[in-house]
């Protein structure tokens, strides 16, 4: 007797939901600045804002529980700084990339947070510019920083992981 | 008729959400942004906006200068500064440049809409940390908030500020010439003015001078964080996204 092996749906059947989305957390104290990112990042369909923390401690335990693709991130926050949470979330969820959008316009500071495990890097005074290039380019395990240079201008360098 | 606001932060990612905040608000209108304190006022002059909202640290000329500014131009022009500091030294010089509200950036999303709705209603607006400290001033006998701190910038003029912050930010005299619409000579004798009043010897002087006394903003590092071992990183500067 011929067996029939059951077809669950055809690719043109795929709904909404089931489309791959990226997934991101937003972490900065201030809550003007989440509400900023989340507005430029709505513009990118497929990606979605999963959860919002607003200190480190928080940052960590939403971290841990929406598992989100991506960790957009600041670095000077109450309870625990914006590096600590990146070394600490690489350690222990390594599939969440860490991009920080940050004040500190740095190579130093990049360096650190690079260190750190960040996969990117953005200044916020450039952070509606960058933003969406800088997620879309960590959410495939490559590395993106931005600095401003002194005449307003910027340098947006990508490349490979170094893993 | 739409109450008619004007943002000015150097931070677009700041006034994407604060328009994102206050387009909730039926009656309410975005009619303008500005990305540094000098752009806020001439904006502020062509719109004649209801209601600005002002951040401190700006460059070009900071959020307090704009204020003065702001309220030379017109008189009756309602100010709100947003700041990410609540130190004694800013709010009183907020309230002396004629600032109608004071509101925190990490409480804005909350008493932003009270701030606006407070100055559209002729009153003044203060975020209640604020508020603390000025009663905490009043009931100290007779003294100021600040006692422990220097009187404030002695003697400098309005211009001179504009030229202390251009050149603490790193401009030459020719650039703050071009900025002011003067000539480079006249910038020169205020910058020669500016250190002989101050009793500074260096540019590194005028820079301290000016974070200490709030004219530039910095942001400091985090604190007791050890600085982690520079990794040695593959990839090299390149102009286009390499294939994974």
């Amino acid at each position: 007797m011929q067996s029939y092996s059951s077809v669950s749906f055809s690719e043109k059947e795929e709904t909404e939901e089931s489309k791959i989305m990226t997934r991101i957390l937003l972490v900065d104290d201030h809550p003007i600045v989440r509400e900023g990112l989340r507005t430029v990042l709505q513009r990118r369909t497929g990606w979605e804002v999963v959860g919002e923390a607003s200190n480190g401690v928080e940052a960590l335990q939403k971290a841990e529980s929406l598992q989100p693709d991506v960790m957009v991130l600041d670095i000077t926050m109450p309870k625990l700084n914006g590096l600590e949470v990146c070394r600490l979330t690489r350690q222990r969820t390594p599939g969440i990339e860490v991009l920080f959008v940050t004040q500190h316009d740095s190579p130093q500071m990049m360096k650190e947070a690079l260190g750190a495990g960040a996969k990117g890097y953005v200044v916020k005074s450039n952070a509606a510019r960058d933003l969406l290039e800088a997620i879309e380019v960590v959410s495939q395990h490559r590395i993106f920083t931005a600095l401003a240079r002194g005449d307003g201008g910027s340098s947006a360098v990508s490349g490979p992981s170094k893993s | 008729m739409k109450t008619r606001i004007l943002l000015a932060d150097d931070h677009e990612i700041v006034r994407r959400g604060l328009c994102a905040l206050l387009q909730r608000h039926e009656g309410w209108e975005v009619c303008g942004e500005a990305g540094d304190g000098r752009e806020a006022v001439e904006k502020a002059r062509l719109l004649k906006p209801d209601v600005i909202i002002v951040d401190i640290g700006m460059p070009n000329l900071n959020g307090l200068d704009a204020t003065r500014r702001l309220l030379q131009q017109d008189p009756n022009a309602k100010v709100i500064v947003l700041t990410v500091t609540d130190a004694d030294q800013v709010i009183r010089e907020a309230l002396d440049a004629g600032a109608r509200g004071f509101v925190l950036k990490s409480d804005a999303a909350r008493d932003l809409v009270s701030a606006i709705e407070a100055l559209q209603s002729k009153r003044m607006f203060f975020t209640p940390r604020v508020n603390e400290l000025l009663l905490a001033g009043f009931l100290e006998k007779g003294q100021t908030v600040s006692r422990n701190q220097p009187p404030m910038l002695p003697t400098l003029t309005a211009r001179e500020r504009e030229i202390t912050q251009l050149l603490a930010e790193g401009r030459s005299s020719k650039e703050a010439a071009s900025l002011l619409n003067l000539s480079t000579k006249t910038v020169e004798t205020h910058r020669s003015n500016i250190m002989r009043k101050l009793s500074l010897h260096s540019i590194r002087d005028l820079v301290v001078y000016a974070i200490k006394n709030k004219i530039i903003q910095i942001e400091m590092p985090p604190e007791g964080n050890p600085p982690a071992p520079t990794p040695t990183l593959q990839s090299q500067p390149q102009r286009t996204d390499s294939p994974v």
